[in-house]
Formats: structure tokens, sequence, C-alpha cells
């Protein structure tokens, strides 16, 4: 018996493949056939490497890559979003990582915001195509979509692999494209794109050069802000939600494995035309993505962000002021917990009125740690030990409400002797 | 108060002493032997001279001054670049045979190491006591688990910082392997690997580790090391081959263990006889319930060990019977098995460690070094199926400079009469050999499908022993290679390591599905080839000994559908086999005995299940079962004695017939003991090789021939009629157990009838030819006196 026989005959007694389900299997594979059939009928003439870059308008670079170079004008519009809004403003994003914090010194940077800001001409913008999301050293990139601003252009640059031997060419050609003191700009690359480009270096022996680079990943701001408030954070929602950008005739993501293997096995390149445009469509987002979520920072409010999120993010970065700002201005759409962080942030300026105000709306409605935190502003700064009292007997009963209810009235006690 | 308590243990005999005493004083008549493990002083060494002055410092910390023999000798082979294997007893300092080179290595030359453990318990274990060396010495050695368990933000530290890394063969699998780019540094300078609990490593699941292990060294090569294999195994027969096998390379044998011994007693006992003609014992569970019930009662924590899950279940119930009739207490009484959901096994393991279970019922799922404390009292409901099993779960009681009892209650299979009856058997030298089938076809193409996805194959490379390059070709038609010049490179959109579990040789499990009120709840997973004979519609499931009864099963979509219920009896299956022979591959005539090892074609078909009701085990009922019959090709070795010698010596076919049958079943038990397998592994057969009849044992106790379609034959009328006992692989495809039988046919042959001829029943009994009724006294022979015939015939043509 052959190989073949053997192991299916093995296989199915072992329950990976039930005769009926088999059946069940090959009904789907039939039906997936035929999809494919319709998108792709007739079937093609396979085609060369050379004429491959002639239909995506690219060069072959050396044997087994491709590279396709497009300029496109910043003052073209990308859904309702000029490319240019990339220059209306200095790019500044709160945890924006090493290069703005190790320039200046802490708490500097609030009033030079401009001098810290990365500089556009610095950004890479980064995006791959891989043979598949699970990561791991079976997974390659087969494209390798480069871009960044130069004068009034954004130019793209995509890598296309087309044989595995052209891999190591790949990545050096790549990072010979680089001017060094980049900045990445990806989404989801920090865990995605980069281990995976740098596994492909460490399996080809060609240094990695993105690993080391400054890298701002889009997708942890946007999450942060949006996770509570858009069903996902996927990029074709931040283009839908912020951008009015539709994709059309886009190739599924998760089809460009398959047109790889079309093209490896067959020859047949229709589909890498999509996955090329696609791949064009998410490095041309990341440059309008990355403006506007500078601009959600600043007005949370007029993008429906979580106010909160960006005041905390705000916080961690040292600028408070910027925070409170932004709560203040939307307290009418806080939560209880932004509500509260109002408050402490005025309670640490010494705006004891505005925050007690807020304390006090809180309490009415029964929140136990607004009513806590006025019973101790009587306690500790105003001195009305009988209003701290009311306040403290009104909380549940715990061995600290006890120990504090027996100070206050300890504390009266001893006024009224002194009094007396 | 506590002055009080230590007079009190000074005056009175420790409760374990006294409990042993009282079993032995009142049972004397069941206590066929009592092993008491005599101290032995140890052999030392002095601390190697080049043994860095830090690691020495740290043992004298801790009150090493010198060490055991085999530990010396550990070092000496370690440091110079020798693959070895230590086989020493539990607690003979086996972990400072690869801690102090490891350790060494890390301080000198920047080293790393990696352990590999079954299991994540085991795992846990291990760093803690490498802690404290480390600790004492402030050697700085960093060591860290990598499982599942893992959170994803400590991995990268592990990845970068660790020295050692301590994981199992599973994570390695799937979590390291497919990622060892991310290794990069720890593989390069990987210098030891450290596999523990070999013998756990055998059949399928050691077939898998050895692939695992082609794997680990193709990356390393990658990464230009070469690391030294040191292996630690329970005692076994075979330790060197098993080593050899697994990495495929010559490996060295450290047998001779240094280190002092405690006294541990071990009591065999054998139930009494209740029905002295038929040979029948009284049940191994009413003993060991009876003997948990006095230890429990007398304030010693036990555990008792079963060896079915289903065994567990039975167990369970009769002790909760017991001590859990009040709801509203804590339950006393725990049942630990595989199958149950891992939150579950957890939390049992942590009320263990508390003290807060008196008894814990279990499979060998709590055999290994899962922590779960010191107990007292370990009774073994049946032999445990190999010595070195015995010893680990006997290992169970005692840890901690207690006094230690363990009791071997036998079943009445042949097995566990042998074993109560030749107590040697546990003091001389282990028979038990591990096997692994590495290039056990759907094994093998697995792990070349998973090494293809970590690194492309070269023309010309080597993996396992089929043809590479078939096998290579074979996926790229799959469409998840493709060749590009002399390299095949993975093309598929998935991460083939997470679809191969390294526990069966195929995935396919079935889940357990509650609906009781409605809900849809999971409770408990089945292997695929567990399911047909658990699963059946009608059957009773049992977890933590509540019944489930399946309502439904959804063979395609691999699930059982249960729902709670309270029912007096649990159920059995019936199955049958029938077997035809495809291809001998090696064939042995003498005289008028055959003896073949080849290919079968196997179907199973379950008929029907019995219904059995708790404490009485009477037949309550019968059920029919409807499930597709299952096929299996594998290989098998037969014994086949020719026709006319047959009608020689029988005088009937139903007298032959007989014969075969008893002579099966001593040959299946011994050689299941002989591989280190449970009788599951194998399985056995009498039929006549082309799957025209099978024969098997009916209600009544006697041999029948059944044909094709299962309908019941009278043997006279047959044509030709040349039965042949046929032992087999249970495994598609087989993992190498009937070549190892085909080697050993002599000795198999020979313990087979030595079992049945020093039996002490008159007509044969469970423990050695199978039961028989009492009605079998009017057969007029002795199907005990037919089944030795037809082994000393075997037996002279072996």
């Amino acid at each position: 018996m052959d190989l073949k026989s053997r192991v299916k005959q093995l296989r199915q007694q072992t329950g990976t493949s039930a005769a009926p389900r088999k059946s069940a299997d090959l009904g789907a594979r039939l039906l997936r056939l035929q999809t494919r059939g319709r998108r792709c009928a007739p079937a093609v003439s396979p085609v060369s490497e050379g004429r491959l870059a002639e239909r995506l308008g690219g060069q072959v670079l050396d044997q087994g890559v491709l590279m396709v170079e497009r300029r496109v004008a910043l003052s073209e519009m990308h859904g309702d979003m000029p490319i240019s809004i990339l220059h209306h403003q200095p790019l500044y994003l709160p945890g924006m990582g090493g290069r703005v914090t190790s320039t200046a010194p802490h708490g500097q940077y609030r009033q030079t915001t401009d001098e810290v800001a990365v500089p556009v001409g610095d950004l890479l913008f980064m995006d791959t195509e891989t043979t598949g999301l699970s990561g791991g050293s079976g997974t390659l990139v087969f494209v390798l979509g480069l871009g960044r601003i130069e004068g009034d252009y954004l130019i793209l640059r995509q890598y296309l692999l087309t044989t595995f031997g052209g891999e190591r060419s790949l990545l050096d050609l790549a990072g010979n494209w680089l001017r060094g003191g980049e900045t990445l700009v990806s989404f989801n690359g920090k865990s995605f794109d980069v281990p995976l480009l740098q596994t492909r270096g460490c399996l080809s022996g060609v240094p990695d050069p993105f690993g080391k680079m400054p890298h701002l990943d889009l997708l942890h701001p946007l999450r942060r802000v949006f996770k509570d408030r858009w069903p996902n954070c996927r990029l074709a929602n931040a283009e839908r939600k912020l951008m009015g950008f539709h994709r059309l005739d886009d190739l599924p993501g998760a089809e460009a494995p398959a047109a790889w293997f079309d093209w490896l096995r067959h020859k047949d390149s229709r589909r890498l035309i999509g996955v090329l445009d696609h791949n064009r469509s998410d490095l041309i987002s990341l440059a309008v993505l990355l403006p506007l979520l500078v601009k959600v920072y600043q007005s949370p409010l007029r993008y429906e962000a979580d106010v909160l999120a960006v005041a905390r993010s705000w916080i961690r970065e040292g600028q408070t002021d910027t925070a409170l700002s932004l709560l203040e201005y939307g307290r009418s759409k806080l939560s209880r917990n932004g509500l509260m962080e109002l408050a402490r942030l005025w309670r640490n300026q010494g705006c004891w009125e505005s925050a007690c105000g807020v304390w006090w709306s809180l309490a009415r409605a029964g929140d136990e740690t607004a009513t806590e935190h006025l019973a101790k502003f009587h306690e500790h700064v105003t001195g009305d030990f009988d209003a701290a009292l009311r306040l403290s007997l009104k909380l549940t009963r715990s061995s600290a409400s006890r120990r504090r209810c027996q100070r206050l009235s300890d504390k009266l006690n001893r006024l009224s002797k002194q009094v007396g | 108060m506590s002055l009080n308590a230590i007079s009190t243990r000074n005056t009175e005999a420790d409760p374990v002493i006294e409990l042993s005493r009282r079993l032995k004083s009142k049972y004397a008549g069941r206590i066929t032997g009592e092993l008491v493990i005599s101290e032995h002083p140890g052999r030392y060494a002095s601390l190697p001279i080049d043994l860095d002055m830090r690691i020495s410092k740290a043992l004298l910390s801790r009150g090493i001054r010198q060490l055991y023999s085999h530990q010396a000798e550990a070092w000496e082979f370690a440091r110079s670049g020798q693959h070895f294997v230590v086989v020493t007893p539990t607690a003979s300092g086996k972990t400072l045979c690869y801690n102090l080179p490891v350790i060494q290595s890390v301080l000198n030359d920047q080293a790393k190491a990696l352990y590999l453990f079954p299991t994540k318990a085991l795992a846990q274990d291990q760093v803690a006591e490498l802690l404290e060396l480390n600790k004492a010495g402030g050697l700085g050695v960093k060591t860290f688990t990598f499982d599942g368990d893992t959170p994803g933000d400590a991995r990268k530290a592990v990845r970068t910082r660790g020295d050692i890394v301590v994981t199992n063969p599973d994570m390695l699998h799937q979590g390291i392997l497919p990622h060892h780019t991310k290794w990069a540094q720890f593989f390069e300078s990987l210098q030891y690997v450290i596999i523990d609990e070999m013998h756990i490593y055998r059949g399928v699941f050691g077939s898998h580790v050895a692939n695992v292990l082609r794997r680990l060294r193709r990356i390393c090569r990658f990464y230009h090391a070469d690391p030294v294999f040191i292996f630690c195994s329970a005692t076994i027969a075979n330790p060197g081959e098993l080593a050899a096998r697994l990495l495929e390379e010559p490996v060295q044998t450290i047998n001779e263990s240094g280190a002092p011994r405690g006294r541990k007693q071990l009591l065999l006992w054998n139930p009494p006889v209740v029905n002295p003609d038929l040979g029948i014992r009284a049940s191994a569970r009413s003993q060991s319930h009876r003997i948990a019930r006095l230890a429990i009662r007398m304030g010693l924590k036990s555990i008792l060990f079963a060896r079915s899950r289903l065994m567990v279940e039975v167990l369970t119930k009769y002790l909760k019977d017991v001590f859990d009739k009040d709801p509203r207490k804590p339950p006393r009484i725990a049942a630990y098995r595989g199958g149950y959901l891992p939150t579950a096994r957890r939390e049992t393991e942590g009320r263990l460690r508390e003290g807060s279970i008196d008894c814990v019922v279990s499979t060998s799922a709590l055999e290994l070094g899962v922590d779960i404390g010191s107990l007292d009292v370990c009774v073994l409901n049946g032999y445990p199926g190999t010595v070195a099993g015995t010893w680990q779960r006997l290992g169970r009681a005692g840890r901690r400079n207690r006094p230690a009892l363990g009791v071997l209650v036998a079943s009445s299979q042949p097995l566990d009469q042998y074993i109560v009856r030749n107590p040697d058997f546990f003091l001389g030298a282990s028979p038990e050999h591990a096997r692994i089938d590495p290039d056990q076809l759907l094994i093998l193409l697995e792990h070349v499908r998973c090494a293809a996805f970590e690194l492309p194959f070269h023309r010309g490379e080597q993996f396992g022993r089929e043809v590479l390059e078939e096998l290579l070709v074979y996926l790229e038609e799959e469409g998840v290679l493709h060749q590009e010049g002399d390299q095949w490179h993975w093309t598929a959109d998935s991460y083939p390591a997470n679809s191969v579990s390294l526990r069966s040789v195929a995935e396919g499990n079935f889940v357990v599905i509650d609906t009781t009120g409605g809900a849809q709840l999971v409770i408990a997973e089945v292997d695929y080839t567990a399911a047909p004979g658990t699963l059946y519609e009608g059957a009773i499931y049992m977890i933590q000994s509540r019944p489930y009864q399946v309502e439904r099963l959804d063979w395609e979509g691999r699930k059982a559908f249960v729902t709670r219920t309270r029912v007096d009896y649990y159920t059995d299956a019936i199955d049958y086999t029938r077997l035809k022979i495809l291809e001998s591959f090696e064939r042995s005539t003498e005289g008028e005995a055959e003896t073949a090892q080849g290919e079968v074609h196997i179907v199973r078909r379950f008929a029907g299940y019995k219904k059995i009701r708790y404490y009485t085990h009477e037949n309550v009922g019968f059920g029919k079962i409807n499930l597709p019959d299952q096929e299996m090709h594998t290989t098998a070795v037969w014994w086949q004695i020719g026709v006319a010698m047959l009608e020689r010596v029988f005088d009937n076919r139903q007298q032959a017939l007989d014969g075969f049958l008893g002579a099966a079943y001593a040959l299946h038990h011994v050689a299941a003991l002989l591989m280190m397998s449970v009788t599951r592994d194998l399985g056995r057969a009498v039929g006549d090789g082309d799957g025209t009849w099978f024969g098997t044992v009916g209600a009544d106790g006697r041999g029948q021939v059944r044909g094709k379609d299962g309908a019941e034959l009278d043997p006279a009328a047959q044509g030709r009629f040349r039965p042949a006992v046929f032992l087999y692989d249970n495994y598609p495809g087989g993992v190498g157990l009937s070549a190892p039988l085909f080697d050993h046919r002599g000795d198999l042959v020979t313990q087979a009838a030595g079992m049945v001829s020093d039996c002490d029943c008159t007509r044969g009994c469970p423990a050695c030819v199978g039961p028989i009724l009492a009605s079998d006294e009017t057969r007029g022979y002795s199907p005990r006196q037919s089944a030795l015939k037809v082994l000393e015939l075997l037996k002279n043509g072996s």
C-alpha cells in the first residue's frame, strides 16, 4: 500500500476523519471550490515574474523580490480627510514613547509640545501581509509595505516576495530604504508585524532594523479610548468612524494568504493585485489615523471617545492640567468614576468647593465613597466635626467607619467640654 | 498542650503501625506477603574537585558534605559530555545528578538548560527545589517555569533571562519550538536538556515525545548547539534502551543508587475465596473499601488508587455513602481522575494539601508528583500494572519521614494473582520493558508537519526512519508544503502544533454535555477510543460518583448529551472483536506450532451493555448499543497450531476453542506485564485469522464461535478449524508493541503456562484462564486443562 492510502486509512480509524464527517468536509470543499471558481474562472495561464511586475506597476528588484512604489499627493482625500492633516498640528500623543520623554525632562514639554513632537518626515508607516495570523516561525511576510512623507507626497513602497528564495534580499532591500532615526507607526505592529519580521530576519540571518526603532502602535491609544464605545477597534472600523472611509471591493484580510499561495503554486496573480491595494489603503489609513488620534486626545467629546480614559492618559503623561480641563469640559457626559476623578483632581489643586460640589451630588445619590470624602473634608479641612459625624454615620458599618465615628464623637465631646 | 501531644505519641504506637498491626492480626489469612524494605546504608563520594566553590558552599549550607555514589558518577558523565540516564528509586537525590552539572555550566559558561517534566505540577515542584539551592548559595541562577500558566508579559523574561527553563513536552511542542526564533539566545547557549520521569514516555505518548526531541535537536542544530541529554527514570527493565530510542543515540546508564534507604512496609492482600470450586474470590473492591474505611476511622489520611475511572466512581460512592451522608458538612471523600475539568482537579489538590479531605480515590492521574501533601496510607485496588507504577503510587504515603503503609489488594485478574503470590517480583530486577515507536506513521507525519513549520526541510535531511521525501511530497499534495529548489516550505495558514496532542494518536475527543434543566454545560472529555465503550446511549456516566445518563450521542459532532439521574446501577459495555490477517512480517515455526507477527485488520463491535446493580453486582438488565463498527489496522502477534495436532490432542472443537480462549486470556495478561502496558493497550482475540469466525466467551462461560454478523455458529459445523490466539496493539497503526512481543514469544508462552499450571483452582478461574461458571462443572472437562494443553503445544513450538 502506498503512503497516501496508509495515512488515509489510519486517520479514519483514529476519529480524525469519521466517514460521515468526511462527506461534509467534501461538501464544504466543493462549495469553496465553486465560489473560487466563480471569482477566478476561467482558469488563468501562469504569469511570469516580469509580467507580474508590469501588471502591478512595479519592478523586479532582485530574484524573488518585486517593488511597487506609489507617490500619493498629500492633498488627496482619504474618505472625508485630506492626508495633509498630518501637517496641521504637532503630532503628539500621550504615551508616545521613549523619544518624547527622553529628549525632554519630565513635565517640561507641556509648554513646548512643538519641539518634542516627532517631525512628520521621521515617521515610517509600516504594514505587512502574511501567510497566517497565528505567528510562529512558519508564518511568512510576503508583502512588506512602508510609507514616509517626502515634501508634499506620501511615498509608499511595497516589497512583494515572489519566491521563498527572495526573502533575504527583500529584508535587505527594505532595510536599505531606511535612513535611520525613524519612528515606526503601525497598527498592532508591536505584537504582530515586528515580531514576525524579527523571526524572518533571524531565520534568514538578516539583522532586523524594526525592533530597535521607537514604535508608535496606534492600536493601543485607539483601543484605550474607544474600547467601550465601539463594537471593535479594528482598523476598518476606525476608518469608517473617524475618516468616513469605506472600503469598496477590498480583499478581506483572511484571503491574503490564499492569494499568495495561488501565486506560488499556480502563478495565478489575480488576487495579488487586491492584496497590494488593501495594503496601500492600510498604510494611508495609518498616516491619517495618527493626526486624528491626536485630535481625539485633544477633544475627546467631539469624537465620542471615553473622556475619562483620555484624561487618565494625560495624567500618566504628567499633564494634569490638560486632563482637568478635558474632564471639566466634558463633565455632563462623565460617568460616576469620571466625576470622582474630576473631584480628585480639584481636591489636589485645592479647589475644595468644586470638589465638594461633585461629592455632594454623588453622595445625594447614595455614593459611599463620595460621602466618605465629604466626611474627611469636614473633619480635616473645615473642622466641622458635627457634619463629619453625621456623614460618617451614613456609611456602612465597618471597623474603619466605627473608628472614625468614635474619633469624631470624642473630638465633639472634648470641644463641648472646652466650651462648657 | 503540644507537650501533651508529643508524650501521647511516644507512649502509644503510631496510628499507621497500629493499623498495620490490626490488619495483620485480624486478617492474617488474607495477607499473602509482607515486604519491609529494609534499611540500606549509603555509598558516598566526596564532592568533585572541579565543582565550583559557590556550589560547594550552597551544598554545605544545606548540610550536604558529600555526594551519593550515583551522583558522583553522573557528574563525570555530564562533564565529559556524554548523554546518560539515571535509574534510581524515589527520594534518592536524583535531582542533584542533573542540577550540579547544570548549575556549574550556568555559573562558568553562561550556559542554558531545559528541564522537561511530564506534567506542569511536577515542573513547579522542581523549580521550588532549585530555588532553595540557589538561595542557599546566593548563586543567582535564574530558574523559570514556562507553561500554559505563564502570563504573557512574563514570557519574554523567561526566554531572554532564564538560565534554566522548566517546562513539559506539550509546551515545548506547542509553545516553544514553533516560536524558536524568539528563543534564539536560549538555544544558542543550550548545554543541557533534562528529561525526568522518562519511564512515562512510553507507548503513544513516548512515541510523540521522541518526535518532539527530534524537532528539538533539529532546532538546536540550526543554532549550532549540541546539548547533553540527561534522563531520569523509575526502575524499568530497559532504561538505557528507552533513552537511546528517545534520543536515537547511545546513552550511558547509571542504575546503582548510593542513597541510603528508609523502612517501608507493604502488605500484599488477597481477598478470601468465596467459592472454592470456581476459584472465585471476594472482590478487591470490597476489600479496599474495608481497609480504607478502617484507616479513615483511625483518623489517617489515605489515598485509594483504582485502575479505571469507573472504579474510582464506584468506590467514591461507597465511601461517600458511609462518610459523607450529611450534605451540610464539607465532603471528606473526593474523587480525582482524568476527564474532570482542570479547575475541579486543582480544587481537589488544594483541599488535599490543606488536609481537609480524609480519603481521595484516584486513578493514576495522581501517581506522578502532583503535590498533595503527605498521606499515611496508600491502598491499591488492584495491581497498577507495573512495578514502577506500584512504587510510585506507594510513594504517595509517608513522604515526610512518617511511617507509611501500603496495601496492595489483588483483584481476581491473573496478573494480580501472580503478583500477590510472587512477592519477589517486587524485589528482583524489573521485568518491565517500556516501548515506543517514533516512526508510527500518523505520529511521524504530524511531527514532520510541525517540523516543516519550524524550519524548511532540505533535500537529504533525515527525520525518522520513513523515507522523508515521500512524506514531504505527501504533505505537498495536501497543500501544506511547497517545494522550491531543494527545500520544502510551510505554506498553510495554520499552526500545526495546535492540532497535535502528544497524549493520543489523533484528536477526536468527545465532550460530555450536561443538559439537565435545559442548560448546556461541558462537564467532561472522553478520548475517541474510549467513547464507544462509555458514551453509548443509555450508558451511566459518572463524575464524582454522581450518575449521568447518556441521552443522545452525536457521533459525528463528537458530543454526548447527558442528564443527571438517580439510578442504583451502573453500566458496562459488551464488545466483540473480529480480526483478519493482512500480512505477516515475521514467522517462526517449530513442530506443530507457529508464531507470527504482522499487520491485521480489526473490527470491533459494541453490541450492548449490562446494567449492574451497586453492592450486589447482579445483572439487572441489558441494553443495545447502536454504533458503527470500529475498524482498525494495526500490528499483532499470533500463535497457531497445526490442524492435525489439534484433532489428535482434543476430543472436540469446543474443548480446543475453550483452550484457545483460556490461553489467550493468560497470554494477554503476561504480555501486558512484560510490555509495561495496561491490558487496554493490547487487545486479544481468538479467531481463524481471515475474519470468517471469531471466538468469544458467552454468558454461560463457554466458548462460542460467532460469524461475520455476530451470530453464533456451531464449531463442529465449520469446514477447516484452525483457531489462532492474537495479541494486537490497540492503536491504529500500532505503537510498536507487537514486534517485541514476537521477540519475547518464548518467555511469554512459558510464563503463561506457568501461570495456568500453578493456579490453585480446579477447573479455571479469573486468575488463570478467565472466569468460568458453576454450570461448567457439567462440562465434563476442565477448561484450565484445555488451556494448558494449548500453551504446552505452543511452548514446544516457540
